[in-house]
């Protein structure tokens, strides 16, 4: 079975009773920031292992203006298919190529699918990378050449970074 | 029935900002710049409609940087009673309290640093979570204490393990 990685933050899916005046099985409405749609779309990857997991947390940290940690959901493709969400493999856009060839696009979503949705991220595993860790393989993923320098969007980031020559 | 406006969060955001406080305060306002006050209030108001992402700037972010490095300790102070505030808008109160600890400001770090370890013990728990990660941005051994505490009392385990966590990292940092 598929697994798929989103990025989050990790208060928005706290549950009861971490949060209480949630209903059991109910969500924070601002989980919903997390998986916001575009053009009915949304953006995951596809990871099989932990090794992909970090690559994967560490190419999207380098999206970023600046180091922070890196919370992110592991949710499994159970259901997709049944609640008529489609999932295509599309490019990514990190700078990290083998990582961008790991992207998925979850499709056809309605406002009622994007509800299921958010249910099965919840239920799914909830990591944090933290910032000063975040920062140690920012640098070793752009040390080694993992990262492509003029993929990386924002200056700051750029500047942040140990480049081989 | 109650009609709702999308639109309505500014008055919405003024009437979260009235609440009354939900943890143990230092010095009371009464003191302060009433200009200050409505600045922040009023950053407070527009933020509610950014959606915040973790390493991006947002206007909030940067405002509010600004504010603390132009007004310093009593722009801490305001702060503090606003993210405490018992109907504090979560969501911004999460990413104040990360900015307070992104903030490379030497003459407001200890102020900002034990406006942090306060919140450590906010009855909400992604306010906890938020003053846990700008403790970890700001890096300071002197919030061991504040942290072995928080873990000490904290019931969930995923928060308890975040606030580990963090105290792992001020400890090797000694």
């Amino acid at each position: 079975m598929r697994q798929f990685l989103r990025s989050i933050r990790q208060g928005r899916w706290y549950r009861y009773p971490v949060v209480d005046w949630l209903d059991d099985g109910e969500l924070q409405g601002d989980a919903l920031s997390d998986i916001r749609t575009q053009d009915c779309r949304l953006s995951v990857y596809r990871v099989t292992s932990d090794a992909d997991r970090q690559r994967v947390a560490v190419a999207l940290a380098a999206t970023r203006n600046e180091f922070s940690n890196m919370d992110y959901a592991v949710f499994v493709d159970s259901d997709l298919d049944a609640l008529g969400i489609t999932v295509q493999p599309t490019e990514g856009d990190t700078p990290d190529e083998a990582v961008n060839e790991l992207h998925y696009e979850l499709g056809n979503l309605t406002v009622k699918r994007l509800a299921l949705l958010a249910k099965i991220v919840s239920v799914g595993e909830h990591r944090r990378i933290r910032q000063k860790q975040i920062k140690v393989l920012l640098q070793e993923a752009a040390r080694s050449g993992r990262l492509d320098m003029a993929r990386v969007k924002f200056q700051k980031m750029r500047e942040s970074l140990p480049w081989s020559a | 029935m109650p009609v709702l406006v999308v639109g309505a969060m500014d008055e919405l955001g003024r009437r979260r900002m009235e609440g009354t406080h939900a943890w143990p305060k230092t010095a009371g306002l009464a003191s302060d710049p009433e200009d200050l006050v409505d600045r922040l209030r009023k950053l407070f108001r527009d933020a509610s409609d950014e959606i915040f992402e973790d390493g991006m700037d947002s206007f909030f972010s940067a405002n509010l940087t600004r504010v603390v490095r132009d007004r310093g300790m009593v722009a801490v102070s305001v702060l503090e009673s606003m993210i405490s505030a018992d109907n504090v808008n979560v969501e911004i109160a999460e990413e104040a309290l990360r900015q307070v600890g992104r903030m490379d400001d030497g003459k407001t770090h200890r102020r900002r640093l034990s406006l942090l370890e306060r919140a450590l013990g906010s009855p909400n728990a992604r306010i906890r979570d938020a003053a846990s990660i700008g403790i970890e941005a700001m890096d300071d051994p002197a919030a061991s204490k504040s942290l072995q505490r928080a873990i000490d009392s904290e019931r969930h385990e995923q928060l308890r393990q975040n606030f580990k966590d963090v105290l792992a990292q001020l400890q090797d940092a000694r």
